[in-house]
């Protein structure tokens, strides 16, 4: 097994972990991972693990980008939208920018959506001053 | 108000609906390297968008990471920047318009003469013409330098590599050549692709060639010195492309890579930071493949494919004359001959200094015409007879008649290869010296005088006997009557000498 392989093992025990909802299983389920990487010898790729799965959770993250607070129907409804167009990610983190003006942004790993008024204001402007 | 509707109008014509992007974002940043995160779907050489309008082009794809190289300034990206897709395969423009331009890799003019339109894209990257798409080499490249065009004779659609040590004219070689396609009747689009060069040294090109005229058929690609690696290892792609372009159109091209060894420098540079394998050399595993499929793109079409050619002259620089090197050895064996470069025979004054022996071309003499195959056919017997002789008769002070006479045609022999840079010769006047040559014309003329004596030939020609070069130039034969008549015109050049001189031959 390549080392990549392993560290990929690693990520999908860290993720049945942390869908656990008892603490004392969680915690059970990564001292088992830790004991088999001492007894292997591979504790080495811990570092590597932890970076990893770090990147695996911002993947799965997706970033949902505001300019005021969004009614809850708009957002229950951009919610729904975005869990069955992006099967991969959940949308777990809502911000606030108000340079935006006005629209939404929405932020995976994979796959961009500007929906904004400073994203159509740029296009504009881009297209105006591209010489063709 | 005419302004305001005219925004209007373009503000309405904008596509202004909302699109899904595919992005990924920059995890770290390297000497023009970028290993990125996400771009799920993207494809091998795909270019890439970084901010500020950066392009990039995907070379590595990994699991979790893909590696892209920066054409731009990359000391402006940072980690966690959005990286866009673009769906295109690096292209760059191609056509008429760029004769005449100093262009980038990218296509960008950089010869301040202002944008160009473009209407024709080509992939930088692109399958070279099958087997059956190709036919033989069957017309000849005339570089304009003796010594090629008699000893290594260059088709149109080969392959030739010029190299030699730092101290040797390769580029001079390669310029010449491009001079002389001035008043070639079938003349090639020149494409000179400089990788690596000080700017102020390409500079210098550019100044020969526009002195000579030769820019009205040439294009110059360049990467200079200062540019990023990503640069320099497009280039001689990108000049490919665009000599592809005209050799669709049933044109012929004459591309000078120069030089192939910072292009392998790049492509190594560009290869340790994306941590693939290195070789040997530290060179990454492709390095053959690297050179292999950009000269393959060189030949000759066949008729049904429009006929056009693309003669290619890599120009690599050696290491103590070491061609049994890694890149010179590849290079020798994907090309179809080579032209060495010797160290000892500029130092003994040469110009050029081919070194007969070592160089060969291996399709071009199907190409030569017959009149300079009549002429040169005993040249390089003659020539390689005498080089052995000289060696080992260096120290004797006495040698039998035969062997000195050997040794003084020999000796005027070479003289009369010896041609100085940015003089290419026509032709017809090659034929013409090196009958004077190899008929025993200059046997009794003293050595120091054998360049007058040919400046005076061609002269006498030109004025006097000018139908004897039409001849030459027009049936690209030398038939018994025009043999004659060159012969006796020689004879009349050379009563002039020896009256003059009143010398016996020397010795």
């Amino acid at each position: 097994m390549s080392m990549e392989d392993q560290v990929e093992k690693c990520i999908k025990i860290l993720d049945k972990a942390a869908k656990e909802k008892e603490e004392w299983r969680k915690e059970r389920m990564i001292k088992d991972m830790i004991e088999v990487l001492r007894r292997k010898r591979k504790l080495y790729l811990l570092p590597r693990i932890l970076k990893a799965y770090q990147r695996y959770l911002k993947r799965k993250k997706g970033i949902l980008v505001f300019a005021r607070e969004p009614d809850r129907e708009v957002l229950e409804k951009i919610k729904t939208t975005f869990r069955d167009v992006f099967q991969e990610s959940q949308m777990t983190e809502m911000k606030i920018n108000k340079d935006i003006l006005g629209g939404f942004i929405i932020k995976t790993e994979n796959f961009l959506i500007d929906a904004s008024i400073r994203g159509l204001l740029q296009k504009v402007e881009e297209e105006l001053t591209t010489y063709n | 108000m005419e302004i305001a509707e005219y925004l209007k109008k373009e503000i309405d014509r904008l596509a202004t609906e909302v699109k899904v992007e595919e992005i990924g974002e920059v995890l770290e940043v390297k000497d023009g390297i970028v290993k990125i995160s996400g771009l799920k779907n993207v494809k091998s050489m795909e270019v890439l968008e970084f901010k500020e309008k950066i392009l990039g082009l995907a070379v590595n794809l990994e699991r979790d990471e893909v590696g892209a190289i920066v054409f731009g300034d990359y000391s402006k990206l940072k980690e966690g920047d959005i990286v866009k897709r673009t769906n295109k395969i690096l292209s760059v423009p191609v056509g008429e318009v760029l004769i005449g331009r100093v262009v980038n890799p990218l296509g960008k003019p950089i010869d301040g003469k202002g944008d160009v339109s473009y209407k024709e894209f080509y992939p930088i990257e692109r399958i070279a013409p099958s087997v059956i798409e190709r036919e033989p080499v069957n017309f000849p490249l005339h570089t304009g330098i003796k010594v090629l065009d008699a000893l290594i004779p260059i088709g149109r659609g080969q392959r030739e590599l010029i190299l030699g040590d730092n101290i040797t004219d390769r580029t001079g070689l390669a310029i010449d050549a491009i001079i002389n396609q001035k008043n070639e009747p079938k003349r090639p689009v020149c494409i000179y692709v400089a990788i690596g060069y000080k700017r102020m040294e390409v500079a210098r090109i550019i100044k020969t060639l526009k002195k000579h005229k030769a820019t009205d058929y040439t294009i110059v690609v360049c990467a200079s010195a200062s540019d990023p690696s990503s640069l320099w290892y497009l280039a001689p792609y990108a000049g490919c492309a665009m000599g592809e372009y005209f050799m669709d159109k049933g044109k012929d091209v004459l591309i000078v890579y120069d030089e192939l060894g910072r292009h392998a420098y790049a492509w190594r540079e560009i290869s340790l930071i994306l941590r693939r394998p290195p070789g040997r050399e530290a060179y990454p595993g492709d390095i053959f493949y690297l050179h292999s499929r950009l000269l393959e793109r060189a030949g000759k079409l066949s008729k049904e494919k429009g006929g056009g050619s693309m003669t290619a002259f890599p120009i690599l620089q050696t290491q103590a004359g070491d061609v049994t090197a890694y890149i010179p050895t590849n290079l020798i064996s994907i090309c179809d001959g080579q032209i060495i470069m010797d160290t000892e025979l500029r130092l003994s004054g040469q110009r050029p200094e081919v070194n007969i022996g070592l160089s060969v071309s291996r399709v071009g003499s199907n190409a030569q015409t017959k009149a300079m195959k009549k002429v040169a056919g005993k040249l390089k017997l003659e020539i390689a007879q005498f080089q052995e002789l000289e060696r080992f008769l260096g120290f004797a002070e006495e040698v039998d008649e035969e062997t000195r006479k050997r040794l003084e045609r020999g000796k005027r022999l070479r003289e009369i290869l010896k041609q100085e840079r940015g003089t290419p010769l026509p032709f017809e006047k090659q034929v013409a010296i090196i009958f004077a040559g190899t008929r025993g014309f200059l046997d009794k003329i003293k050595l120091d005088q054998v360049k007058r004596f040919e400046r005076d030939l061609f002269l006498y020609l030109e004025n006097q006997k000018p139908d004897i070069l039409r001849k030459i130039r027009e049936t690209k034969d030398l038939d018994k009557e025009t043999e004659e008549d060159l012969r006796k015109a020689i004879e009349e050049v050379r009563r002039r000498y020896i009256n003059l001189t009143n010398s016996s031959p020397t010795g």
